[in-house]
């Protein structure tokens, strides 16, 4: 049984490289051989190729849910469409190529989205200062999660 | 008249540009017609300003998911130029099949997700898994292998993190090489699946051509995408040195992207730019996938750019599978891991062209004495296409006016698809006003 923790987001825009950074400080978590680990950026169809080879994944991202800033959310794609009216003008189209995967036969048997509510997304390398205090208790969370699986 | 963009109601982050086709019509008569691009502006250039002669392509890279490789390229190619770095032969051929592989998956991305629904009548390609399943995993497939190349030579599929200036960090494994060299053979059976469904549904693709001026690099020894020079289809060969006065750059009001404009009100880069002028060159594989559509050298449907990628996806397995065998035969020359070209850093001016999916793609760069990036200029393919897709839509428009609104709505979206420009422009952000006073 393998999992694969896929963070998504571009470093450059502030906190949309969170998944980057939490990435990174789950490798040092000494997590079981079995997690692997893809920084897959604005990730697109390499998400599908991904998923293929897992039985559960995580997909880590920045998420505007409502939250404060640093705040995180795990929730299942089948959430989305209940809360969201329309998600279609998402343009990387991450629950549709979710969607295609979950149809074919090469599909995880679970995945989860770990979200954290961005404070900024301006052009730069910082993180916002609300989420770069919330690190450590997010990769504590973050985790908990790849764990609970 | 325009779309109002809302992303605070959207549920998870991600930050591109969008595209809207705004036609007016008041008594038959066509009083607005205009491809309109509201990207936010992105300072990417600004970015590099300061940035030291080993970061660029780094930062580049980030332009675009999907063809950072051909970012990484151009911009390595921009710095080496700039400090009279050579590159081995070795590193040459490892850099253009990484551009092939990236190539391949981009085409193959916007031939299976993008235009296909299009062609079965379908909102995406979800719906299609079920009445073309077959296909549909022969596109997934197609796409794997492009990016399982591209992670061989690179070391992931997005983002290099290999590729330096003047040569590779690390050389890949010739077991994975040789892996995927036998994947490319047995591709092609995929290769002619898609191409049955293409050909069953070229109908669909439609019969317009309007002449233009088609501009890509050419090179005397191969189709050229790493290298080449500069060549028009209306006055022959250009100088790669001259190219700002070339793609002669100009802001237009109903855009934030610039208009290009050479020889005549726009010109068209791209597949079917590539193939018009480079179409001797492809292998025999691509010029029978060619043949089956009846697609020769001077084709002016911009339709048929979905057409020329799938030729080029025969042409990139083929020549992918010749540059493989050269590199594997006898070996490739060995070379420590973490390994750190020698640059000699100088001051200078470089210019990176290369081809990439979507058509020529330009970086500049002026460096200092220090290394560091003073100046930065990057022209990206798709707005190279905006203008021709602006001049498509003002002659097309006025001929089937008399067709219903959804069917003229979708021949738009479709025209602007072809293009392929990013997902985001072709997929859902792309809105169509009709304001019929």
């Amino acid at each position: 049984m393998s999992t694969v923790v896929i963070a998504l987001g571009n470093p450059l825009r502030g906190d949309d490289g969170i998944g980057n950074v939490l990435l990174d400080r789950l490798r040092e978590r000494g997590l079981p051989a079995d997690v692997e680990f893809r920084d897959l950026g604005d990730g697109g169809f390499d998400v599908l190729h991904a998923l293929a080879d897992a039985d559960r994944a995580v997909i880590v991202d920045a998420v505007r849910f409502g939250g404060e800033p640093g705040e995180c959310a795990v929730f299942e794609p089948d959430d989305v469409a209940a809360v969201v009216e329309s998600r279609g003008s998402h343009d990387s189209d991450l629950f549709e190529l979710l969607d295609l995967a979950a149809a074919r036969e090469e599909a995880p048997e679970r995945v989860v989205i770990f979200g954290v509510q961005p404070g900024g997304m301006r052009a730069g390398e910082r993180l916002s200062d609300p989420v770069e205090t919330a690190l450590p208790d997010l990769t504590d969370a973050l985790v908990e999660v790849v764990e609970g699986l | 008249m325009s779309e109002t963009i809302d992303i605070e109601s959207e549920y998870v982050t991600r930050v591109e540009g969008h595209g809207n086709i705004v036609v007016n019509v008041a008594d038959g008569e066509v009083e607005t017609c205009e491809w309109q691009v509201v990207e936010s502006p992105r300072f990417f250039e600004s970015m590099l300003v300061g940035r030291d002669w080993t970061e660029a392509h780094h930062v580049t890279a980030r332009i675009c998911a999907i063809c950072s490789i051909s970012h990484t390229t151009a911009s390595l190619k921009a710095t080496e130029a700039a400090m009279g770095v050579d590159l081995s032969a070795q590193d040459e051929r490892l850099r253009k099949l990484a551009l092939y592989a990236e190539t391949l998956q981009s085409h193959v991305l916007h031939l299976g997700y993008l235009a296909l629904p299009d062609l079965v009548g379908k909102q995406s390609v979800l719906p299609i898994l079920d009445s073309h399943e077959a296909e549909v995993e022969a596109v997934v497939r197609l796409h794997r292998l492009g990016n399982d190349l591209t992670e061989a030579i690179a070391g992931r599929s997005v983002h290099a993190q290999r590729h330096l200036p003047g040569g590779f960090s690390k050389l890949p494994d010739e077991d994975e090489l040789d892996a995927l060299r036998t994947r490319l053979e047995s591709a092609w059976s995929d290769v002619e699946l898609v191409a049955d469904l293409l050909v069953e549904l070229s109908d669909e693709l439609p019969d317009f051509e309007r002449e233009t001026e088609f501009i890509s690099l050419t090179h005397p020894d191969e189709y050229a995408f790493y290298d080449g020079t500069l060549y028009s289809s209306d006055t022959g060969e250009l100088d790669v040195e001259d190219y700002r006065e070339i793609v002669d750059e100009v802001v237009v009001e109903q855009s934030t992207a610039k208009f290009t404009s050479h020889a005549r009100e726009s010109y068209m880069v791209g597949a079917l730019a590539r193939l018009n002028n480079n179409f001797e060159q492809l292998g025999p594989m691509a010029k029978a996938v060619a043949d089956r559509f009846g697609l020769e050298p001077g084709s002016h449907n911009p339709y048929l750019n979905n057409v020329a990628q799938l030729v080029e996806i025969a042409h990139l397995i083929e020549t992918s599978i010749v540059e493989l065998d050269t590199l594997l035969d006898g070996g490739l020359d060995p070379q420590p891991d973490y390994h750190t070209p020698d640059v000699e850093v100088e001051a200078g001016t470089g210019i990176g062209a290369v081809e990439v999916p979507r058509g020529v793609l330009f970086h500049e760069y002026t460096y200092d004495e220090d290394g560091e990036i003073t100046d930065a200029n990057c022209v990206i393919p798709t707005n190279q296409n905006h203008a021709n897709i602006q001049q498509d839509m003002e002659e097309l428009v006025p001929t089937i006016l008399d067709r219903p609104e959804d069917e003229i709505e979708l021949t738009l979206e479709m025209l602007v698809r072809a293009y392929d420009p990013c997902i985001s422009c072709s997929t859902h952000y792309l809105d169509v006003e009709f304001v019929d006073e």
